[in-house]
């Protein structure tokens, strides 16, 4: 990926980034062997920015996730690359190379960087009120008082839509509906005004109006905090109306990564074409949907190659399944990796 | 569908008592199906739509008597001559009955018992209906997998050693193992991944070509009710709001909510400008449901009749049915074309 820092440069004239991830692997170590969960991600998020990360179960895009925030599970690690995140007080930290439990990353961790996930009520406690579990976050990042944490999370709860704020402050998590659930997730990771919000998956539990309702908060809440989103999902019908940047992952790889109108309009690789001519679409009259036969392979001790190849119709024997096809700019800010469409290699290190 | 219906509903309700206290008394009751009707013609989809506590699951199981309806019929047609209520029949005509409907899970994980192998799992039915035993059983169940595009051979696995989709084929391949002539899916492909999704689509699009089959398909992905559907219904709170052709429905919506889910989906498509309607407030309570239509405290269109007066269900334009006061008058946008 030698060809990668310095496009990518280029693109990032526009507006500073806040977050750029290079050449990042994060292997699982089990019984089998090392299942190398991301394998070479290299990508960047710029201010005020809404990235999405698609791509289906298994494709690694929650562990790239968790590796910014340093959330990797165990037996996960971190074996390559940089994860350079840009100060909000100005300076560069490398978070790949910061101790996952040490104060740097606790300090920038639910407080610069915040995330919201699929399930809320999993991510909250059972047991504390949501007053309380909100304040929790305050005081330890932004407060100094708990009067001061008490008004703030107050506001927040207002701020993302809940009725009667201050007496939902005292109710518990089982009182809250599942999109009321996700609306304190969301008022906990905006609490500290956080500079980078991750979002993984954080509509897949709702329902499709509860979904537009939270949609239209998470966007809300970027123009109102100017923070950059990095969104991730599997329905390309939310990618399409949210994001501004889109990298395609499979396999551990990104695959393909452009803006959202080069994705959706000029899809390049293989994969991506297969993704969006497999999604039904309302007045599309298909008798049948176009499918991407058999499935993703497991990956532990795949060779070095392209990771669709053994699904891949357009597969060209010897070629894709011997080398893996490097990222390469192939029209401005337009990446892809795939021999149909550049030979140049990535080499094994 | 001008022929009899497969399956025909009239005035279903399903109460759950609300009960208090040590000696629960029933303090009230949850109307989790309140006076739905609706037809399912032979190799038809009907496409119920709705969002979660909405009823949809509860009508397909009270369809396969899983649950004692409270009230209303439930005519299936068996065969030509004979037509039975599903609501009234006793647990022994039942057991005879059951194998010319099925169920379709949503979780291909959880509805596998993982201690059974394949042709326990796919054979249990014809077992349990005395259509197959031994050697016929086993030919039986292996040319089942074959239909569902799974390899023979793997019949005496255990369902952890297949993928997702794959075990979505197995739960497919159960269902239809006694011939039936309706399978209810509920939320089949809602646990799938996209390219997964399609593939069991396409599979239940050429089993019903092929064996004439009557779906009603439960989702609340309105893509893939689009997709695979001939009619759709939605409910809200437990009541059908519209029931119609789906290219009525999904382009010219009659009904207010109808609207706002439409408006809702989102389309895999950057430059398609729409609308979202923001539905304010949440789903009603089916234990303490608003007064008039249901839909009105969340209706942008709703007047003063609307909170006083419940609408009824009814046929605004042929074949389409809404109920609503005003759907003749409102100009509702449907999805974009």
């Amino acid at each position: 990926m030698s060809d990668l820092p310095q496009s990518d440069n280029q693109a990032m004239n526009r507006a500073e980034p806040v977050i750029e991830i290079d050449n990042l692997g994060v292997h699982f170590a089990l019984d089998e062997g090392a299942l190398k969960a991301v394998d070479g991600v290299s990508f960047a998020i710029e201010e005020r920015q809404m990235f999405g990360l698609i791509g289906e179960s298994g494709c690694g895009k929650t562990v790239t996730a968790q590796s910014l925030m340093r959330l990797v599970p165990k037996p996960g690690r971190i074996v390559q690359g940089q994860i350079n995140y840009h100060r909000e007080q100005g300076g560069l930290i490398d978070l790949a190379n910061v101790d996952p439990a040490g104060a740097e990353i606790r300090d920038i961790r639910g407080n610069e960087i915040a995330m919201i996930f699929q399930e809320p009520m999993s991510s909250l406690s059972p047991i504390h009120s949501i007053g309380n579990q909100l304040m929790e976050a305050v005081l330890l990042h932004v407060a100094n008082s708990k009067r001061e944490a008490y008004k703030i999370a107050l506001e927040m709860l207002d701020l993302v839509g809940i009725p009667n704020p201050a007496q939902r402050m005292e109710e518990y998590p089982h009182h809250f509906s599942g999109g009321m659930r996700q609306r304190v997730m969301i008022a906990m990771a905006l609490s500290c005004r956080p500079r980078l919000l991750i979002a993984d998956e954080p509509t897949t539990a709702l329902d499709v109006t509860v979904q537009a309702q939270i949609l239209d908060l998470i966007a809300q809440a970027q123009t109102q905090f100017h923070m950059a989103v990095l969104y991730i999902t599997h329905d390309l019908g939310i990618i399409a109306e949210i994001c501004d940047e889109v990298a395609v992952m499979y396999l551990g790889r990104i695959v393909e990564r452009g803006s959202v109108r080069d994705i959706f309009h000029n899809p390049l690789h293989p994969y991506t074409r297969r993704l969006l001519a497999a999604t039904p679409r309302i007045g599309q009259h298909a008798e049948r949907l176009q499918v991407i036969d058999g499935t993703v392979p497991i990956p532990i001790g795949l060779p070095h190659a392209c990771g669709f190849c053994s699904r891949c119709p357009e597969m060209i024997a010897g070629t894709c399944d011997t080398a893996l096809p490097a990222l390469v700019e192939l029209e401005e800010n337009h990446f892809v990796r795939c021999f149909l469409h550049d030979e140049r290699k990535e080499e094994a290190v | 569908m001008t022929a009899a219906p497969v399956l025909k509903v009239e005035g279903l309700k399903k109460y759950f008592p609300v009960e208090k206290g040590f000696l629960r008394r029933v303090v009230g009751q949850v109307k989790a199906v309140d006076d739905v009707s609706l037809t399912i013609g032979a190799g038809e989809t009907l496409g119920l739509v709705g969002e979660s506590g909405s009823g949809k699951t509860t009508i397909g199981r009270c369809i396969l008597r899983a649950l004692d309806p409270t009230a209303g019929s439930i005519q299936f047609q068996i065969d030509d001559e004979l037509t039975v209520d599903m609501a009234s029949i006793s647990k022994r005509e039942l057991r005879e009955l059951r194998r010319y409907a099925n169920m379709i899970f949503q979780d291909p994980y959880y509805s596998l018992d993982p201690r059974w192998t394949i042709l326990d799992i796919v054979g249990e039915p014809l077992r349990l209906s005395k259509l197959a035993d031994g050697a016929e059983l086993e030919d039986r169940v292996a040319s089942l997998m074959d239909v569902v595009g799974l390899e023979a051979k793997h019949l005496r696995r255990y369902p952890h050693a297949f993928s997702g989709g794959q075990r979505q084929r197995i739960g497919v391949a159960r269902a239809l193992a006694t011939n039936p002539r309706l399978i209810i899916a509920d939320e089949p492909v809602s646990a799938l991944d996209v390219s997964t999704q399609a593939q069991i689509l396409n599979l239940l699009n050429d089993l019903q070509s092929e064996f004439g089959l009557s779906y009603l398909f439960i989702a609340h992905d309105l893509s893939v009710v689009e997709h695979i559907s001939d009619r759709v219904a939605v409910m809200y709170v437990g009541k059908l709001v519209e029931v119609a052709p789906k290219d009525q429905l999904f382009f010219f919506p009659k009904h207010p909510y109808t609207e706002a889910l439409l408006s809702a989906v989102p389309t895999p498509d950057p430059d398609v400008a729409k609308k979202r309607i923001i539905l304010p407030g949440e789903i009603a309570n089916p234990a303490d449901p608003p007064s008039g239509c249901y839909f009105h405290p969340r209706c942008q269109y709703a007047q003063d009749r609307c909170r006083e007066e419940e609408p009824a269900l009814r046929e605004i334009v042929p074949g389409q049915w809404a109920s609503c006061h005003f759907a003749e008058e409102l100009e509702l946008v449907g999805a974009p074309q």
